[in-house]
């Protein structure tokens, strides 16, 4: 154990967390900020570098460059080293990766409010950002790859690792492709097909290998039993790596992009719902005999609930991909709905059912409050819940309407009580989390709150 | 769209009959116009009606003044009050040039009550209705030809005295295009003939109207009394052969 | 020790799922319509400003002297140089968020927008990156060209409410000088939004 301990670095970890934290505070402002647009209750008005538009710039990458990367990567500092044995290329290295990524968080903040944001989706970083990020995530591969690689000299690696191998090699590649062939190389349609891609690909082949990779670790660990089968981790991992580089063209439906990409994009989609399916089965029968978790351990709590919430979401996504719905709810607050149901529901889920796992062995402490941490859970779950039925229902509402040949204003005035309802959901999640850091603030102070007897002499009262 | 037609039909009898029960019906309908008014217009034209509504400061061609009852694009001549189908027909197409955007997508119901609605602005309502509409004869089979527009060409330059406003080229530019002034004052500019992009429509007929009934209070008179329907579809010609130049 | 199977090794996990499925994604899903589309030609910003739009022509009528102390006169280089910071402009206020730029052939948007969208309309200089847009909060603007008027656009930057009463788009007074007069920004704005499906002959659009 003593070389384990010498191997772990728990302060990049924590670092990462807090960082990660920070980020998720200015995305969840962010995105109440441009909640209140809609509403009409926008409170600055008149001041060009908080213009409603950059806000919902900096609202998106503040939680996939700021929150979720950083939250992922605490969870990759964590497992790598105790799967392999040996720790990342150097310390220094993870410091240095540390501090530019938050530099480069920041730097891609200002950029989209000083107006160099960049028209590509969820890479709205700025031009001159973007040759940095490359060089950091190179720099991230050459940091991990080492001990993946010396682990894998004398055993099979494990199913996390093929993961992480996959994300740490895609990221790149998918960040070169979608970020500089479109600015520079590739106009219009073809280009289309480039940034959708780069919009499904920064999601399935960053977000969700290292997602899952974690999963992989964490659930058996906590349980304490191993994955249920073996071949159907290899089905979801091959599935994953040959069907997602082949989907993202199903952001631009009924575009003027050939069709024959439009068709294989769908079957692509569909396709992964399957794999999904077999992924979240080997989960279920992983816990099965073991329910209990779920209502007396957080961290799996998280966990589940999230992978439900994928589940769901690879389902609805299987259903609205096809030609036929796309008619109805493109472009409408449906695909907001279930985007948010990935990235909130899905991966920040998992990330803070890990936050719940590891802030007691980063901090020593033991968590101050087990009754926060159900307060957290169910604000976040229902808040999200709300959010996600209203803009669904709002979408198809509005494409309704659309397809109905209202006058366009209609579907703006029929959408406002909907917007109304996500405003209240988004306060309740940014609720939720705020209870959480509160929590976590109280446990780093070394605050314990007595809960088994509150309870009991409630249970006296009563 | 024959679904579509079908039920606009049978809304226009509900409403035909609607509008045949006179004060009840009509009351609801200015009601129902009201909430229309609120929702679309209301921005540019004003709570009033009086064309000083909120967004009018950076619009060139400002928004019509709903309390004087008097409209440029109507087939009645001079200063009479217009039918329901030349608002109608504003409400549909917009006034391609101008800040009125088509509302062809509000329902024929939604337009109808608007337009009563509007007509309460203005007490001419109640007193006078709206003179008899110019008759448009069907297009002659000499419109459009050489012989036509040049004829239209001289009645252009001479006769009609077009040019004065319009220019020689039909840019809009003639000696008069800077000074020119509507009933309210504000300034208005002649018409660019050369890009074909007329308020009251591009067709011949609607250009044949517009040329016959003129553009009340503004300097464009109806040349109904002044030309015969021969040389209006003359100048027809020469105006429609002037597109496209710059 | 486990017995060591090539499916879980380094080497193979990253040559075929990390590289190889790129790969083949990539060259199914992106370079095909790469491939495809580069037969149409690609057309620069000065060629297409080379005609001078009748809108363009016009703001500089309907706002003479703020005309002539942004751009001068309307020239093609002036209506160039427009078209590229009205892009920009329209890029970095995060506008293709919330407007759409392509029509589909489906759910009556024909009879809304006007003519669906091809390929070739696409292929050029103000398209490099796309601006397709992902939500339509506001309506489609492929097709904005000509469907309304100069002064309209000026006055709804400015305030969006004030001729659209139940909009929720965003104001633009920073386009707009402290008197709420035009800036060369908002000249910009409205020539680039009447540039957007100028292309079309306008006898076929109707909105």
């Amino acid at each position: 154990m003593e070389h384990r301990e010498n191997i772990m670095d728990y302060n990049i970890v924590k670092a990462h967390i807090l960082a990660a934290l920070l980020f998720l505070g200015v995305s969840l402002i962010a995105g109440l900020l441009y909640s209140l647009q809609f509403t009409g209750d926008y409170p600055f008005r008149s001041v060009e570098f908080l213009s409603p538009g950059k806000i919902r710039m900096l609202h998106t990458n503040a939680v996939a460059y700021g929150w979720l990367l950083n939250g992922l990567l605490a969870g990759v500092y964590w497992v790598v080293p105790r799967l392999t044995g040996y720790p990342p290329l150097s310390r220094a290295l993870s410091w240095f990766i540390f501090w530019v990524l938050q530099l480069l968080v920041l730097a891609t903040a200002v950029g989209i409010l000083a107006g160099y944001a960049q028209a590509i989706e969820w890479g709205e970083t700025p031009i001159f950002v973007d040759p940095f990020i490359t060089l950091g995530l190179i720099l991230l591969a050459v940091n991990f790859v080492p001990p993946i690689i010396r682990a894998g000299k004398d055993a099979p690696l494990y199913v996390s690792l093929w993961y992480f191998t996959g994300a740490l090699v895609w990221v790149i590649l998918v960040y070169i492709m979608g970020n500089y062939l479109p600015q520079f190389f590739v106009p219009g349609a073809a280009g289309a097909a480039i940034t959708g891609n780069f919009i499904h690909d920064l999601v399935g082949l960053l977000v969700t290998p290292l997602g899952w990779g974690l999963m992989y670790f964490f659930v058996p660990i906590i349980i304490g039993r191993p994955i249920w089968s073996h071949s159907l981790s290899l089905m979801g991992f091959w599935g994953l790596a040959f069907f997602y580089p082949m989907q993202g063209l199903h952001h631009f439906m009924w575009s003027p992009v050939p069709m024959y990409v439009q068709y294989s994009a769908v079957v692509a989609t569909i396709a992964i719902e399957v794999v999904v399916t077999t992924v979240l089965a080997n989960f279920i029968l992983t816990l099965r005999g073991n329910g209990d978790y779920l209502r007396h351990n957080f961290p799996i709590r998280w966990f589940y609930t999230g992978m439900i919430f994928y589940w769901i979401t690879c389902f609805q996504c299987a259903i609205q991909v096809t030609l036929t719905v796309q008619k109805l709810i493109h472009f409408t607050d449906w695909v907001v709905g279930h985007s948010h149901l990935v990235m909130f529901g899905v991966f920040s889920f998992w990330i803070i059912g890990m936050i719940t796992e590891l802030w007691p062995r980063l901090t020593q402490n033991q968590w101050y409050s087990e009754r926060l941490h159900s307060w957290a859970y169910w604000l976040n779950t229902l808040g999200l819940a709300l959010m996600f039925i209203t803009l669904t229902i709002a979408g198809v509402v509005q494409g309704v309407t659309w397809w109905g040949l209202n006058h366009f204003m209609d579907s703006v005035v029929f959408s406002l009580p909907f917007w109304y309802v996500r405003t209240i959901s988004g306060l309740m999640i940014i609720a939720g989390i705020a209870i959480f850091v509160f929590n976590m603030w109280m446990t780093a102070r070394g605050h314990v709150r007595d809960e088994a007897r509150l309870a009991q002499e409630q249970t006296v009262a009563t | 769209m024959v679904r579509q037609k079908r039920i606009n039909l049978i809304l226009l009898i509900l409403l035909s009959l609607a509008l045949s029960i006179p004060a009840a019906e009509a009351a609801g309908l200015t009601e129902a116009g009201k909430r229309v008014y609120k929702k679309y217009c209301v921005g540019c034209h004003g709570e009033k009606g009086d064309g000083k509504g909120r967004g009018t400061a950076l619009l060139v061609v400002k928004p019509r003044d709903f309390t004087t009852g008097i409209y440029k694009f109507k087939s009645t001549p001079g200063d009479s009050l217009p039918t329901d189908e030349d608002l109608m027909r504003t409400l549909v197409r917009g006034l391609p040039g101008t800040s009125m955007p088509s509302y062809r997508l509000l329902s024929e119901v939604e337009r109808q009550s608007v337009i009563a609605y509007i007509k309460t602005f203005s007490a001419r309502w109640q007193t006078e209705s709206p003179a008899s509409t110019v008759t448009i004869p069907s297009v002659p089979g000499y419109l459009n030809t050489p012989d036509s527009i040049e004829k239209g060409r001289a009645i252009y330059g001479g006769k009609g005295g077009c040019s004065v406003c319009h220019g020689d080229r039909g840019d809009g530019k003639g000696p008069l295009w800077s000074s020119l002034k509507d009933t309210w004052g504000e300034p208005v500019r002649p018409a660019n003939l050369r890009w074909a992009m007329f308020r009251a429509g591009n067709s011949p007929q609607e250009l044949f109207r517009t040329l016959k009934a003129g553009v009340a209070g503004t300097p464009m008179p109806g040349f109904g009394g002044v030309l015969t329907d021969e040389e209006i579809w003359h100048l027809v010609s020469y105006i429609l052969s002037l597109k496209g130049g710059r | 020790m486990e017995k060591k199977t090539l499916r879980e090794s380094f080497g193979f996990i990253l040559l075929v799922a990390g590289i190889g499925f790129f790969v083949v994604g990539f060259i199914f899903q992106m370079l095909g319509p790469v491939v495809f589309l580069n037969k149409i030609p690609m057309k620069s910003v000065e060629e297409m400003a080379s005609r001078v739009s009748p809108e363009f022509t016009l703001l500089s009528e309907d706002y003479p002297e703020e005309f002539r102390k942004a751009f001068g006169e309307p020239t093609p280089e002036s209506y160039a140089q427009a078209l590229l910071e009205g892009r920009d402009i329209y890029i970095a206020e995060g506008c293709w968020h919330c407007h759409s730029q392509y029509v589909r052939p489906i759910a009556n948007e024909p009879l809304r927008y006007g003519a669906v969208s091809v390929a070739s309309e696409y292929q050029n200089e103000l398209q490099l990156p796309q601006l397709f847009g992902t939500r339509r909060v506001g309506p489609d603007l492929i097709r904005e060209a000509g469907i309304r008027s100069n002064d309209w656009h000026m006055q709804h930057l400015y305030d969006p409410q004030s001729v659209e009463p139940k909009s929720v788009m965003p104001a633009y007074p920073w386009l707009f000088d402290e008197d709420g007069r035009p800036t060369r920004r908002a000249f910009s704005m409205v020539a680039y939004l009447q540039w957007l499906g100028s292309w079309q002959n306008p006898e076929e659009k109707e909105r």
